[in-house]
């Protein structure tokens, strides 16, 4: 069975350029526009890995990513890949405070997000094994 | 720091006990040689000595002489402030479009072999789609740079509103789950410069899409040879203290820093639409939201 996503990002293009790639790659991807979404998705389904952009509509993805950890169990260590155009020390050093596996700045080479996935699950995408 | 005061221009024939501003307000000063290191305190703490014009200090029959004239420089300092946000803003802005840009060209190179057609119709739109929007954001920052140098040159043409919404529509296509209504602009034409009218229309709808609720409206009318074009949304509207200053260059929504934006859309907005001819203000919409009005001339 393979790894899910999930990808939250609220410009349509990338989120459907990551989708690709990801799902290129091999990995089922469920999507969220936005951290509500996010959450919904969150409390129904058991994703292995989540690929977040910080800036979104309403809350906030460092936000988000705070009410995900409080809510502990297998969410507490859910693997994190931050997608990002905010570059600074700041930023960057929240996010790792919060447990982010990798923080990728935008704009980025598309293989480093998918590479920087697999690696967060600790395995080879299956489709690149 | 002096605050409240657009300009100072103080020029002293002696040390009085008290200034008075341009604005009218009297400001102390208290007597003895101090008087001279006030001013000196006063030039630094507005902005600083260098920006302090002239100082001239000399013994006369009549007491200590003394020329000087103060600017405050708080404005201009604010205004370099929001300039320097505005810029790291629009940088910021930038990366978003160029994401997307730089995954859509790995896509096709990755996978062009194994991708159906209609992923690569798909990325290869989102590439037209991104490079557009890219286009527009250097389009302002050039607009801005030539409207404050007096340099902007448009052109004056008719152009067809709903063919210019078509074109925004294609750039800007509304998020997932937010609808937009169109009514009354068939058939209508104004005149404008088509391609800056285009990036008002942009920067109208993608405002409402960030800040406005999940339904927008556009409704055209003419009238007396003028063409309305109102925008509008039911999100919570603006703020009421950011209502008279929406227009000004560099201006945000505390919400804002959130969503993005670079804070001269609206700016430039006005000064786009005036620069036709026309008007652009805020309206209140009902029962709430926002709503912005653009009045130009109608052609026929």
């Amino acid at each position: 069975v393979s790894a899910t996503i999930l990808v939250v990002e609220d410009e349509a293009d990338l989120l459907y350029l990551v989708r690709a790639g990801l799902e290129a790659d091999g990995y089922q991807v469920l999507a969220a526009a936005s951290a509500e979404e996010a959450l919904g998705v969150l409390g129904r389904a058991k994703p292995d890995a989540m690929v977040l952009d910080l800036r979104l509509p309403g809350m906030d993805g460092l936000e988000l990513l705070r009410l995900v950890r409080r809510q502990g169990g297998r969410l507490a260590n859910l693997p994190v890949i931050v997608m990002s155009a905010h570059a600074s020390a700041g930023t960057k050093r929240t996010a790792r405070e919060l447990g982010v596996t990798l923080y990728v700045v935008k704009p980025f080479a598309l293989h480093a997000l998918r590479d920087a996935v697999g690696g967060a699950l600790d395995q080879t995408p299956p489709e690149r094994a | 720091m002096v605050k409240g005061i657009a300009a100072l221009w103080l020029t002293l024939a002696a040390v009085p006990d008290t200034m008075t501003a341009t604005d009218g307000r009297a400001m102390p000063w208290r007597g003895g040689p101090s008087r001279t290191s006030r001013l000196v305190a006063f030039g630094q703490v507005g902005s600083d000595a260098a920006r302090v014009p002239g100082r001239h200090l000399a013994e006369t029959d009549e007491g200590l002489l003394l020329a000087a004239a103060i600017r405050d420089v708080s404005d201009r300092m604010r205004l370099e402030t929001l300039r320097d946000e505005f810029i790291h803003n629009a940088a910021h802005e930038l990366r978003t479009p160029l994401a997307a840009i730089a995954a859509a060209g790995d896509l096709l190179a990755d996978g062009l072999a194994a991708m159906g057609e209609a992923q690569r119709d798909r990325a290869v739109e989102v590439l037209r789609r991104q490079c557009e929007r890219a286009t527009t954001l250097v389009a302002n920052l050039l607009d801005l740079s030539n409207l404050e140098g007096g340099r902007l040159e448009l052109q004056r043409e008719a152009v067809d509103v709903a063919a210019a919404l078509q074109h925004v529509f294609d750039t800007a296509p509304a998020p997932g789950g937010t609808t937009v209504e169109v009514r009354g602009v068939e058939a209508v034409k104004l005149v404008a410069d088509g391609a800056r009218l285009e990036h008002v229309l942009t920067n109208l709808l993608t405002n409402a899409y960030r800040y406005g609720g999940h339904h927008l409206r556009i409704d055209g009318t003419c009238q007396e040879g003028w063409v309305r074009v109102a925008v509008s949304n039911d999100g919570p509207g603006v703020m009421a203290d950011l209502i008279p200053r929406l227009f000004e260059p560099f201006m945000r929504g505390t919400t804002a820093c959130a969503v993005g934006g670079s804070g001269v859309g609206l700016a430039l907005c006005r000064r786009r639409v005036e620069a036709f001819g026309g008007e652009i203000w805020y309206e209140t919409a009902e029962p709430h939201g926002a709503c912005f009005v653009v009045v130009l001339p109608e052609t026929r």
